[in-house]
């Protein structure tokens, strides 16, 4: 941090930009070099986050004047049948990719683990989901999963009649959390798999001398020097499916019958379909505020099962 | 931990078959890009096209505005992460290498702001633009990428780790600031840089929420625009879509094969971006 400790003998009136001992000699340079990041913020967090506070007490339908309505927006929200119908599929999508991801995520991590012949190209092969565009990939899962399309035909030789995936609301949403599973599985496994290289060989060699079995090993070694690793990528896992909204633009629009209209996409479908500004506000607060209490209810329970050496 | 021959072979078996059904969708996507209309539609699914029909590339590009789309995402790609990660860096040298009053605080609100969703923001953001009169252009699409709490954060990380011993011997050969931050600093961050500029490619080339929302006219739709609205219009072309698609992704997976290891040790590092 210490930067000017030298400066004092290479001083020169002429520009700013010399470094000098003293702690505010440092702020017009400092301005220089901040002020594009702070007119960032200022555009792009802290003005939007201080509109969005006046929204949520409005209304705005974008054409007439705003207006204010005090928590009124929020009385609604309370009393929104649709509102509580997203909450219960944002849980459904949330658990039942976290279930999936976590499980698949880790198979993953142990098979990429190994120092097999052409490791390096499985790798890639497994990371290609994550980073492709999802307009571009949930077009083709759209039409994988017609009725007469190439999942159901796999699926046929096996004894199962063609599933109206995406057509029925029962379907609907185990379509769309095996979509976003195929493609966002690869997140978990980098993570997990930067865990697992960090636990030390020397617990597994000592353990196998003295006779511990590859299951005594992974219940005992692995999983306990893994926890913390399960734990941010179910946080930051979390936080991120609640975000989602790409593959249910492309994929359902939050049909059949509302089954895959998750909160975050209701806040899309009110903000920018029925042009109700002030309540989509109030419904991304409520949002931010269900985000917040998971994180802190993940932060509370970790004491029971994260193990930090 | 040693394994036997028989487990090596079954799980290079399992490693294959998770790699090839993560693989099928992508298959099939190229496939499907390369089959007449009859076929794309045929049942049972043909999996091999007869001839590879190569024109529907031509076809998606010039008469499905696929290349007009293709032109736009490079231009607000490009623009969007030169521009971030410039601003990105001098805000990181500002937090890592000088001392100025409230300089933590500051740090701190860029990191507090990093909690709240892109929900909250993006409808101010919108009505913004909106109020500018800027909805349906270029800055429209462009200024959100330029600035990153995130990437000045990332940044920063990296820049620390880059002894103050060599700012030193810059100023003592008569160097100031700029000259630190020009060639000490990010010459050697380049492993940061990369990550970053994967992060934010891959961040503005694949985002279509945004889009949505300020774009109306088809001369200034983005790819991932472009394909999500052709499915609205032509939703029988299914083999002119998928060629779209293809085109969407070729880019993205060069980029990735380049600055793979960034990318994932960045992952790891920081969580960021799923």
């Amino acid at each position: 941090m210490a930067t000017g400790q030298k400066a004092q003998t290479v001083s020169a009136p002429w520009s700013i930009l010399r470094p000098r001992r003293r702690r505010h000699k440092d702020l017009y340079v400092a301005l220089l070099f901040l002020a594009p990041s702070l007119l960032g913020l200022f555009l792009l967090q802290v003005l939007p986050i201080g509109t969005a506070l006046v929204l949520g007490v409005s209304e705005w339908n974008i054409i007439d004047p705003i207006k204010f309505v005090g928590l009124k927006n929020f009385v609604e929200v309370a009393t929104d049948a649709t509102f509580y119908h997203t909450l219960e599929n944002t849980l459904y999508i949330t658990a039942g990719l976290e279930v999936l991801n976590t499980l698949l995520g880790l198979c993953a991590a142990l098979l990429l683990k190994n120092a097999m012949r052409g490791i390096d190209l499985y790798r890639t092969i497994y990371f290609l989901p994550l980073i492709t565009t999802w307009a571009a990939v949930a077009i083709a899962w759209r039409y994988m999963y017609s009725l007469e399309g190439p999942i159901n035909a796999l699926l046929g030789p096996l004894g199962i009649d063609p599933i109206p995936w995406l057509s029925r609301p029962e379907w609907a949403m185990p379509a769309v959390i095996i979509t976003i599973t195929w493609k966002t599985l690869s997140w978990k496994t980098i993570i997990l798999l930067a865990g697992l290289q960090s636990i030390p060989n020397e617990f597994y060699e000592a353990s196998s001398i003295d006779g511990a079995s590859r299951w005594q090993q992974f219940w005992k070694i692995t999983l306990p020097l893994l926890s913390p690793a399960l734990f941010f990528a179910l946080i930051i896992g979390i936080i991120n499916t609640l975000q989602l909204f790409d593959p249910i633009f492309i994929m359902t629009d939050g049909g059949p019958a509302d089954s895959t209209r998750t909160l975050s996409y209701y806040i899309y479908t009110r903000g920018f379909q029925n042009l109700r500004m002030g309540y989509a506000a109030a419904l991304s607060w409520v949002l931010f505020a269900i985000i917040l209490l998971f994180t802190l209810v993940q932060w509370v329970l970790q004491k029971r099962w994260v193990f930090y050496q | 931990m040693k394994l036997r021959r028989r487990e090596t072979v079954s799980l290079q078996l399992v490693t294959v078959l998770g790699a090839a059904a993560l693989l099928f969708p992508f298959l099939w996507m190229i496939s499907a890009s390369l089959q007449t209309l009859q076929e794309v539609e045929a049942f049972p699914p043909i999996w091999i096209p007869e001839v590879p029909q190569w024109t529907n590339y031509v076809e998606a590009v010039v008469n499905y505005n696929i290349g007009r789309a293709l032109l736009n995402s490079a231009i607000v790609t490009t623009v969007s992460v030169a521009g971030q990660l410039i601003v990105c860096s001098l805000g990181a040298y500002a937090f890592s290498r000088l001392r100025f009053p409230g300089r933590d605080a500051i740090f701190l609100l860029f990191l507090a702001t990093m909690m709240i969703p892109h929900y909250v923001t993006i409808i101010p953001l919108y009505t913004m633009v909106w109020s500018a009169g800027l909805i349906d252009t270029y800055p429209a699409l462009i200024f959100p990428g330029l600035f990153s709490p995130f990437g000045t954060f990332l940044l920063r990380q990296f820049f620390n780790q880059i002894p103050i011993s060599l700012d030193e011997a810059t100023l003592i050969d008569g160097g100031n600031h700029w000259h630190i931050y020009l060639y000490v600093i990010m010459p050697l961050s380049r492993a940061g840089l990369g990550a970053l500029g994967i992060f934010s490619f891959l961040g503005i080339w694949n985002t279509l929420f945004w889009p949505v929302l300020v774009i109306n006219s088809k001369e200034l739709f983005t790819l991932p625009l472009a394909l999500a609205m052709a499915q609205g219009q032509f939703i029988t072309l299914i083999h002119i879509q998928m060629a779209g698609s293809v085109i969407a992704c070729v880019p993205v997976i060069v980029v990735f094969l380049m600055l793979q290891k960034q990318f994932i040790s960045s992952i790891a590092l920081s969580g960021m971006k799923q």
